[in-house]
């Protein structure tokens, strides 16, 4: 080779070249990963936002449901109305099912559709405060995971549409396959009274209950048609909403609902004895607290909002005059993300958030969650309670 | 970036540089595909989300629209007195389109006892219970395919038994 072609190697990769290419290059390298980086976390974040407001959305969709329903007994006008003959002494399902008035339990104040509980701590029951001593307030009740300073709610009422029923309570013909299940609860209502038991069988089109005292309990509602129209049967719904730790781990925050369902444990696809259980379902991640007010009525609008328990709210006589519920949710990101953890304080009912608790408004839904690197979003609403007399 | 000597040396002079541009090339276009399925990936979510989003606003306006039905329901005086009972169907619109629409019908359910612990007595009182269905329809598209809300009510009038 000669001395032409040599330089012409030279040329094409002297220092200063490959220095300015190799600059140009990472230039360009560090560009497209910036790029990439903030796609990246931008992708992460609105990931983030969305799954909250799925959680949101969900979290907000059945509660509603359920609390716009409070109370609802048929076309019976009143819970006072309903006579509750499955509340025994010791049943350890305990209150879920206090709707109505209890026969059983005399001197026992009527049940209420909705309960509310303020500030429930970790440890401590979330079963109804006023329920007769001699019913066992549920067992077992885990009530390790419930965070403190949260609000739990209670609704009970008899849902859907019901099917058509006759006979007496103890041994219902209804129409079609029942809508109970045995061992579950349900109530049979015309329109001028109801009673509320404990299914003992459900099976064909009939429906039968186990309490002999009352098998011939006639006398609580016209047990056939008056001019076509038939008594009919619900099942009855119970649910309790708490805030509670979430499967995730110990940092974790989840929306928790507790219901009586029938679970067929025992793999045999029937309906047995002992096969209705107190279920805990984490319902949606990432909700961090629950703050509720409820609506007390003077005359035709709700004339202001107190928490559970406040002076103004602390008998089921009270309880039952509730018209509507203001609902304050907060929720997070369910996965840390970024550098700064978020340290403010939220209003769940104004949505504002705060440097710190002093400069929150007093008496409002103020909440200081932990100081964890994730986003958090307020959620209000109000709903008003149908079934209210 | 630095060829492989032995590569230099076997290649002829003309493919040195083409070859250099191909890796930038191909590098480039690895980091464009990777934004770009970044960038798919959240337009996909946040189509996604606007979907259920649409739906979510959807079903709450049919929802209101059949609570304007149950509304107007009760707001007819004097069911008893009225025969036969109201069955209407109403067209909703904004100042462009029309939004939706409630049909509702209003059915007897018998006559009962005043209920239990009211201050009527049943003997000179009876209470005439009525069924309010009302359904209410939204659409944003194709109006063969609306969303759907179906609500039900009830209601009585306590009245005079005139027959004892």
């Amino acid at each position: 080779m000669g001395p032409t072609s040599r330089t012409r190697f030279a040329r094409g990769l002297s220092l200063v070249e490959l220095m300015v290419a190799l600059v140009v290059g990472l230039l360009l390298t560090a560009g497209a990963i910036s790029v990439f980086l903030s796609n990246k976390s931008t992708h992460e974040v609105t990931s983030g936002l969305s799954r909250l407001q799925e959680n949101a959305r969900f979290a907000l969709e059945t509660m509603l449901r359920d609390l716009r329903m409070a109370g609802g007994v048929g076309c019976v006008d009143n819970v006072g109305s309903v006579s509750n003959i499955a509340m025994t002494a010791g049943d350890p399902r305990g209150v879920l099912w206090d709707l109505g008035v209890p026969e059983s339990l005399p001197g026992a104040e009527p049940g209420v559709g909705l309960e509310g509980l303020d500030n429930v701590q970790p440890g401590t029951s979330l079963w109804s405060a006023w329920a007769s001593p001699s019913v066992t307030k549920g067992s077992p009740e885990d009530t390790s995971r419930i965070i403190a300073g949260t609000d739990a709610v209670t609704v009970r009422y008899l849902g859907g549409l019901g099917q058509s029923a006759e006979g007496t309570v103890a041994s219902l013909s209804v129409e079609g396959t029942p809508l109970v299940v045995a061992e579950g609860y349900a109530g049979v209502v015309d329109c001028t009274a109801g009673v509320l038991f404990k299914v003992s069988q459900a099976s064909g089109t009939a429906v039968t209950t186990a309490s002999p005292k009352y098998a011939s309990a006639s006398r609580y509602f016209q047990t056939t048609a008056t001019n076509d129209f038939y008594p009919r049967l619900f099942p009855l719904h119970a649910a309790r909403y708490y805030v509670g730790v979430g499967s995730g781990g110990p940092g974790h925050r989840s929306l928790y609902r507790q219901t009586l369902r029938w679970e067929d444990r025992n793999g045999n696809g029937a309906h047995d004895p002992g096969e209705v259980f107190v279920v805990d379902d984490e319902l949606a991640s990432g909700v961090e607290d629950m703050q509720i007010l409820y609506g007390i009525a003077s005359g035709d609008a709700p004339e202001e909002y107190v928490g559970a328990g406040a002076q103004k709210l602390d008998t089921p006589e009270e309880w039952r005059s509730v018209v509507s519920v203001r609902l304050g949710l907060l929720l997070r990101t369910v996965d840390e993300q970024g550098a700064q953890p978020d340290t403010r304080v939220y209003d769940v009912f104004s949505g504002g958030s705060f440097a710190s608790l002093d400069k929150c408004a007093k008496g409002s839904g103020c909440v200081d969650p932990p100081d964890l690197r994730v986003r958090r979003r307020v959620f209000t609403t109000t709903v008003y309670l149908r079934n209210r007399t | 970036m630095i060829a492989n000597p032995r590569t230099r040396a076997a290649c002829p002079r003309p493919r040195r540089p083409s070859a250099q541009r191909g890796a930038v090339l191909i590098v480039s276009l690895i980091l464009l595909a990777v934004l770009t399925l970044l960038g798919l990936s959240t337009m996909s979510t946040t189509s996604l989300e606007e979907k259920m989003a649409a739906n979510t606003q959807e079903s709450t306006r049919a929802f209101q629209i059949a609570e304007t039905g149950l509304a107007r329901a009760f707001g007819t005086k004097t069911l008893s007195e009225v025969s036969p009972l109201p069955e209407e169907t109403i067209k909703l619109s904004d100042s462009q389109r029309k939004v939706g629409e409630v049909t509702y019908a209003i059915r007897r359910n018998g006559e009962y006892l005043p209920p239990v612990g009211s201050l009527f007595s049943a003997k000179l009182f009876r209470s005439q219970h009525f069924d309010v269905e009302s359904t209410g329809k939204t659409w944003s598209g194709d109006e063969a395919t609306p969303v759907r809300s179906v609500h039900h009510a009830g209601a009585y009038q306590i009245i005079p038994n005139f027959q004892n």
